[in-house]
């Protein structure tokens, strides 16, 4: 995997990580951070 | 014998082993005896029983052809003539009475170092499956035989010597592997799977190139909660990717222990882990 196919999926993980940690602002951030990515990349796994 | 060396012991009703057994070795009262039937061959027999002893207990012409390097016309006088102990005999007759000794015996006369005949006949029956998995005519077909392609990949890269031969071996067995795991894993036989991804890992310990097999066991470590195990085989793995050189993929790897240490309650350390990796990732 490329280093900027992985870029969504890591960014989808620290999404779930700051949601489950109560900090939805930042979670959200970066939830759209990997939809942007991954679209961009047409990535559907993202 | 394991008894007299102390090794097995009775114990009640049961025999218990009393410690680890490295290596079994045929006794040498029984080497004559096994090794008798293949002394009624011919130096061309035992040479195509060797191969065919490689194959395993059946095999078809085509595989020994492959293995053996004869053609057609060739094997088949050889498999023709009538040798009731010992001689080949093909797939869906009973198993080759005289294969299983023959390989036994020849390990017994040259050590556990198998010559490098054996080797390149193990290597080429390895190849010689490989198009069942590559051609597969249903998924049934690739889950039936990725475990026996990678076991024969395995003994081949066990097998090998020379420098270039073990590395493609150990390349193929460890792809071999993983397939073989995603079927367990799949079903959710995590054990299982995990113990296909592990043996990948290993055959890299020895040379430590890179990380990569290390890295599949933490999808199924998770599952098993495991959690503890899971994360020392990929700092393993970002240890590997590390000395390797290739940072970006010990930042994915990075990722996924992050997740790890979110799933068992270290949030914080999580985070700051995934953050990193993020970063390196990105090119910050």
């Amino acid at each position: 995997m490329s280093p900027t196919r992985a870029s969504p999926l890591l960014a989808a993980g620290l999404a779930t990580a700051y949601w489950f940690g109560g900090d939805l602002e930042r979670a959200a951030e970066m939830a759209d951070l990997a939809l942007d990515i991954g679209e961009a990349l047409a990535i559907r796994k993202a | 014998m394991l008894l007299d060396r102390g090794l097995l012991v009775l114990e009640g009703s049961v025999y218990r082993l009393t410690g680890p057994i490295d290596a079994l070795e045929v006794p040498e009262t029984l080497h004559a005896l096994i090794a008798a039937p293949s002394r009624r061959l011919s130096a061309e027999e035992r040479r195509l029983l060797q191969d065919a002893a490689v194959l395993g207990k059946t095999f078809t012409k085509e595989g020994l052809g492959a293995v053996s390097g004869l053609e057609e016309t060739q094997l088949e006088p050889l498999l023709r003539r009538p040798h009731a102990q010992g001689g080949p005999r093909r797939a869906g007759r009973p198993p080759l009475a005289g294969a299983r000794p023959v390989r036994i015996s020849y390990r017994i006369s040259s050590g556990t170092s198998p010559t490098r005949r054996c080797r390149s006949a193990i290597g080429a029956r390895a190849t010689w499956l490989q198009p069942t998995i590559w051609r597969p005519r249903s998924r049934a077909d690739v889950d039936e035989v990725v475990e026996v392609i990678a076991s024969h990949y395995v003994d081949a890269f066990e097998a090998a010597r020379t420098p270039r031969m073990p590395q493609r071996s150990k390349q193929k067995a460890q792809t071999m592997l993983v397939r073989a795991a995603s079927a367990p894993s799949s079903l959710g036989a995590s054990s299982e799977a995990q113990r296909y991804f592990e043996q990948a890992a290993g055959l890299n310990r020895r040379r430590r190139r890179t990380g990569r097999p290390a890295q599949p066991g933490r999808r199924d470590g998770l599952v098993r909660r495991r959690s503890r195990h899971c994360a020392r085989l990929l700092a393993e793995s970002i240890a590997l990717h590390e000395s390797a050189g290739d940072t970006h993929a010990a930042a994915r790897v990075s990722g996924r222990l992050g997740r790890v240490d979110a799933f068992t309650g270290h949030r914080d350390e999580a985070l700051a882990r995934m953050e990193r990796a993020f970063a390196v990732i990105l090119g910050r």
